[in-house]
């Protein structure tokens, strides 16, 4: 009796994107087992895919000593192990953004075009603050890659800035589970924030063009340390899941995401704001 | 009820302690922004002449003083001047560096320094080309060509390297001169382009790779903030190499990476630049802009030839020829072809050296 009931709670369990708090409510069943609880609760995930549009504010002494605003498009996907559900004490974290944006020249009489991709890994661990259950802060690391461009309509021999950079930095989240009356199920509010703290990224020197690095291969020195110092950066998300139903969940957010350098006396910052709408999936992987 | 005593591990006071350290890093070193200045005459102002101040690069060779140059034209800059006028202030300003790289870009007008050729003889003229040419050339790429005769010379005339070519072009051309005896490389009015064009029609001019010049960039904003000169290579084609006798005919509207081809190829033993100087123009120009939105291109970037030297004001040719129009037009023939061809004439009759005075040392 007890394999068929196991074998049907795994098979819910494994539909992709259904709402974890069936799959919760199950493994909570006296039926399912202590043992089995803890070992599916350990594998509980959850990912999210958003979309955002918002501002930016781009400035690249390479380009132009203008600072340039405009639009800005976002993807965002995150994934890793749920804070609640999961009985981790280090919950893995993936994260996967990218934007493009559109930006103007005070004056309206140029452009720039820009496009980043972030990839971010890492661990956060739960801290025993000693907070009641709903609340949860977690510090951790991870590590990051990030590749883009920003191309400038009108500049000749210096129409582009690439951002290349990789390394690790410190991720912090905290979050607070809530039920709203008479609403069955409950609302997560979460803050993440990173910071990039040391690493490796590009930069060409401060007059030299991208013909003499990739044409002529002279790259001697392009690759720099990375620290707060040089490379400040700071990223912010504040989300609000909302259930929907008795499975989706709304995930509506902002994100304000701060980068900037400076060095070889090239001054760079990429500010941008968004807001964003995802769908949340939670599931168990075995 | 008893409240549960709160305590931390070292680990979770490490992490706390770390992120504290971070964020207060985070707010003390967080805003990287621009120096701003105002939109209005003497903020543009003071913008183009900090902008060439800390990019520019050849205030040390041609000896400028950058600081004067503020003192006069900031005495000129009034509040209420229109744009027309701050515009040509501005492009006057410019017009002091003596640099055909340097302009000034507004919805209205360019500014400008052409002095680097309008000064000079044209010894160019498309008419007289013609009588060479024809009408039944041949183009490969934005290359026209035909074979002369009856010396049976090769002819080549290259108008600018900012329409592109391929290496198959080249070698097209080539091919179609195999049974000449020389060649003439016509550079003359071509005003530049891309520099891998330049770079790459010169990798058909000798079989071994070799140095071409070098490069430095800026290291920072003082006018002496330089790298040390990186040396540029030419490494041959893979197709068609031309070694037999090239001359090289030019005028003081090669410009830019046309002068930089010339300043490559003419140490080749085997070629010899004929006719005026170039015109110059041996920074690699970058672009930036105003408050105002107006554009400006500077040079950035100073490009030396093989022996180290500056070829800003222009190549000098080894043969100094000239268009003599009231002459030449008479007679229906272009005095620097025609030299060309008297020298090639010359040479292969054993009567003379290929290049005056000696051949050059190729310097590896």
């Amino acid at each position: 009796m007890r394999l068929p009931l196991l074998s049907f709670l795994l098979f819910l369990l494994l539909l992709p994107g259904l709402p974890l708090r069936a799959q919760t409510d199950s493994l909570r069943t006296p039926a399912t087992g202590e043992a089995l609880s803890l070992s599916l609760a350990s594998r509980v995930r959850e990912r999210c895919s958003s979309f955002g549009v918002g501002g930016a504010d781009v400035f690249d002494t390479y380009l132009s000593p203008q600072a340039y605003s405009g639009i800005e498009l976002r993807f965002m996907r995150q994934a890793g192990d749920a804070p609640y559900e999961s009985s981790r004490r280090w919950l893995r974290q993936t994260h996967f953004e990218a934007f493009v944006s559109r930006t103007g020249h005070p004056s309206e009489d140029n452009t720039d075009l820009s496009f980043l991709a972030e990839w971010r890994w890492g661990l956060l661990h739960r801290l025993p603050l000693g907070l009641p259950s709903s609340v949860q802060v977690l510090l951790g690391g991870q590590v990051y890659g990030e590749g883009g461009v920003i191309y400038n309509l009108a500049n000749g021999n210096n129409p582009a800035a690439m951002k290349l950079g990789a390394g690790a930095g410190l991720a912090a989240q905290a979050s607070w589970r809530f039920r709203i009356k008479p609403m069955a199920r409950e609302f997560m509010l979460r803050y993440q924030y990173f910071m990039p703290l040391a690493g490796l990224f590009f930069s060409p020197h401060y007059g030299q063009s991208y013909y003499e690095i990739f044409s002529l291969g002279h790259s001697s020195g392009v690759v720099h340390f990375s620290w707060p110092g040089n490379k400040p950066a700071f990223w912010n998300h504040l989300s609000l899941d909302v259930p929907l139903g008795r499975r989706a969940v709304l995930r509506l957010s902002y994100v304000a995401d701060i980068r900037q350098s400076s060095v070889e006396n090239l001054k760079y910052h990429n500010w941008s704001h968004a807001f964003m709408v995802g769908l949340v999936h939670k599931f168990v992987r075995l | 009820m008893k409240r549960k005593r709160f305590s931390l591990s070292f680990l979770t006071r490490l992490f706390l302690v770390s992120a504290c350290a971070c964020l207060l890093a985070a707010a003390l070193f967080s805003c990287i922004d621009e120096d701003s200045y105002d939109t209005d005459p003497a903020g543009n102002f003071e913008a183009l002449w900090r902008l060439m101040d800390e990019h520019y690069c050849f205030f040390e060779y041609k000896q400028v003083d950058w600081d004067s140059v503020h003192s006069v034209y900031a005495s000129r800059i009034r509040s209420d001047m229109d744009n027309y006028a701050l515009f040509d202030t501005l492009a006057a300003m410019l017009a002091e560096l003596r640099d055909g790289h340097v302009n000034l870009y507004a919805a209205h007008d360019m500014g400008r320094y052409w002095a680097w050729y309008e000064d000079y003889p044209t010894n160019f003229y498309e008419d007289l080309q013609r009588h060479y040419l024809g009408t039944d050339y041949r183009i490969a790429g934005n290359i026209k060509y035909t074979i002369l005769t009856p010396d049976s010379i090769g002819y080549m005339y290259c108008p600018s390297f900012s329409s592109g070519f391929g290496d198959s072009n080249v070698d097209e051309v080539l091919y179609y001169f195999r049974s000449c005896r020389g060649l003439i490389l016509d550079m003359r009015s071509n005003s530049g382009g891309m520099l891998t064009y330049a770079e790459r029609l010169a990798s058909h001019f000798w079989n071994n790779r070799y140095l071409a010049g070098y490069i430095r960039h800026k290291t920072g904003p003082g006018h002496g903030d330089f790298s040390d000169p990186e040396p540029i290579y030419v490494d041959p084609a893979d197709g068609m190499i031309w070694l037999r006798p090239v001359m090289l005919l030019t005028n003081r509207r090669v410009y830019s990476a046309a002068n930089w081809f010339v300043s490559m190829v003419r140490h080749l033993p085997h070629v010899v630049q004929i006719g005026d100087s170039t015109g110059g123009g041996s920074g690699l120009p970058f672009s930036s802009e105003l408050p105002n939105g107006w554009k400006v291109r500077f040079s950035a970037s100073p490009m030396l030839d093989a022996g180290g030297n500056q070829a800003e004001f222009g190549v000098p040719p080894h043969m100094r020829v000239n268009v003599i129009p009231e002459v030449d037009f008479q007679r229906g023939g272009d005095n620097i072809i025609e030299a060309a061809r008297v020298r090639l004439e010359q040479y292969f009759a054993g009567g003379s050296q290929l290049k005056p005075g000696g051949l050059e040392a190729l310097e590896e």
